[in-house]
């Protein structure tokens, strides 16, 4: 008799105000200002049409790099922190001692800002007195010492791989608990039949570590489209629009007070975030009426 | 989803919420509200109803029984969801960036970044900001490691 | 046979501690780095080595806590994360709840 009874509803009224204020509303009215031209100058706010689309897709600006650098910065981080990740996960699901001071070294990175971190590789990767030039000299390997985070043919992928060195430990510390949960009887049966390293990684754990790597493989979609913070820190979009990213063009639409075109950016994340998180909640359903 | 911050100053404006710290604080809450919500609903949609329904025949009331039975069972996911907002909300700069013009009520992150700025030849200074900035998450990190790892892979594993 | 097995098993035991050292050490020198080179005086860091510093100077902090306002913005840091965390976390148990059955007879 007591058991339909729920809690009652006002109990969810003040994450709900804040969350639908905050965070859904704005959202919605983005998408309403992209057809817009509203800028810090105009003081009403006139229909303009695709105007704001077309700016952003037609060839003559930057924006084009924006999304494709967007698109490349996920795809690789993504593919790059599975497969370190993978690998750091296994080494360390190994006899290996002083494992637990292992494991925190590779995810501290994850718990530093990126703010942080990109102030420490601009320490790192400075062309004069950058620790990684210095070592690249120390080995005699001077051709291979760059202007790592000027030179604009490279910059993108420093930015990258410093994002790689800060995300793989989350990556790792999921995968991790994934190879944790096997059973270990699978790998006593392989080892009976005489199977190495290499088939049992290959036969045993990657098959079943498939639904915990579809997993980080969304988390680090996700992340990595909406990655902002790594890249402000690092270059600010420089040299010229070499690493801009959309986030980083929303952020500098919004410093000159463009904002039809900032919300216009932000908008298509929101498309492209909404088509994605479909596609991950229909995945996870399936995966759940699998296992039950 | 992805927040629209430029919409989202229209709003912060309209409430009268922009270059507050209660704006700040509410901003966050909100941002972090729904992955929080999904781990401990995940805790709580497994306390078994038997549980409840004992208490409630030991004749404690309703509060009583959610303060003294539910919250206890809770208490592991519940450090988890603490540990994690306080590290994100620490580490976090982009709000602030967006939201707080005045460099008085900047956190330390944003706070360093503008150090970093303004003495980037003097590499010793700014490392000691940096070590300062990064010493609270660190030392909560050590300090909460298990719960980090748990809420990470409650999150992931279950899916 | 047996033997060379167990030799073989104790190679990997080692390779795979060697390399756990390696990857943790490439993984820390940035961080390490920083740490070193914080203690430093302004010239010896000038050019960000690893060498660690002549004698500490422990002057830093206290230079960059007045020069960078941290009392300030630590404060202003404390003060957001307590009061999300706070925040956050209570509106999260409530609404976590909603939906369940709750046992009560009247509600609370």
């Amino acid at each position: 008799m007591n058991k339909n009874r729920m809690y009652p509803t006002w109990f969810i009224f003040g994450a709900l105000l804040l969350y639908v204020v905050l965070y859904v509303l704005p959202s919605v009215m983005g998408i309403a200002y992209s057809f817009t031209d509203w800028s810090v100058y105009s003081q009403e706010v006139h229909y303009v049409g695709l105007k704001n689309f077309q700016t952003v897709f037609s060839a003559d600006y930057n924006y084009n790099r924006m999304l494709g650098n967007t698109f490349l910065f996920t795809i690789v981080t993504t593919l790059a922190k599975n497969v370190i990740g993978l690998a750091l996960a296994v080494l360390l699901t190994k006899k290996v001692r002083l494992l637990n001071f292992h494991r925190a070294v590779m995810y501290l990175p994850c718990v530093l800002s990126a703010l942080i971190v990109g102030m420490i590789f601009k320490a790192v990767l400075n062309p004069k007195i950058g620790l990684l030039n210095m070592a690249l000299r120390a080995i005699g390997l001077d051709v291979l010492a760059k202007n790592w985070l000027t030179d604009s043919k490279i910059a993108f992928n420093s930015v990258m791989a410093v994002d790689i060195w800060k995300g793989m430990g989350y990556i790792m510390t999921i995968l991790i608990a994934g190879i944790m949960s096997i059973s270990p009887t699978y790998y006593e049966a392989a080892e009976i039949d005489g199977g190495n390293a290499w088939q049992c990684f290959r036969h045993i754990t990657l098959p079943l570590l498939t639904p915990t790597l579809t997993v980080t493989t969304v988390l680090n979609v996700i992340y990595g489209l909406k990655v902002f913070d790594t890249v402000y820190a690092l270059t600010n979009g420089g040299p010229g629009y070499a690493t801009e990213v959309l986030y980083t063009g929303v952020y500098k639409e919004f410093g000159l007070g463009r904002y039809a075109v900032g919300t216009t950016l932000s908008s298509i994340m929101t498309v492209v975030m909404l088509i994605v998180g479909y596609f991950m909640i229909k995945h996870m359903v399936q995966g759940g009426g699998g296992e039950a | 989803m992805p927040i629209n911050f430029v919409t989202l100053m229209r709003v912060m404006q309209f409430v009268r919420l922009i270059n507050t710290r209660t704006g700040i604080v509410l901003l966050y809450t909100a941002t972090q509200i729904p992955f929080n919500v999904f781990l401990i609903h995940s805790f709580v949609s497994k306390i078994p109803e038997e549980i409840d329904e004992a208490a409630t025949i030991d004749g404690a009331s309703p509060l009583g029984l959610f303060l003294r039975v539910v919250l206890p069972l809770l208490k592991p996911v519940l450090v988890t969801v603490m540990v994690l907002t306080f590290l994100n909300t620490w580490n976090e700069f982009v709000m602030p960036l967006y939201f707080l013009g005045s460099s008085t009520k900047w956190p330390m992150t944003l706070a360093v970044y503008n150090f970093f700025g303004m003495y980037f030849k003097d590499w010793n200074l700014v490392c000691a900001d940096i070590v300062l900035t990064s010493a609270p998450v660190i030392l909560v990190y050590l300090l909460g490691q298990k719960y980090i790892v748990a809420g990470m892979t409650a999150g992931a594993i279950k899916g | 046979m047996n033997s060379r097995m167990r030799n073989r098993r104790r190679w990997q035991a080692v390779g795979v501690n060697v390399l756990a050292w390696a990857l943790s050490l490439i993984l820390m020198a940035p961080l390490l780095l920083i740490l070193v080179n914080s203690f430093k005086d302004s010239v010896s860091a000038s050019d960000m080595n690893l060498a660690l510093p002549a004698s500490p100077q422990w002057s830093n902090y206290s230079v960059v806590v007045e020069k960078g306002k941290l009392g300030i913005t630590f404060l202003n840091s404390m003060l957001y994360s307590a009061a999300t965390t706070a925040g956050c976390t209570r509106r999260c148990i409530c609404s976590s709840c909603w939906g369940s059955p709750c046992p009560s007879t009247s509600s609370p």
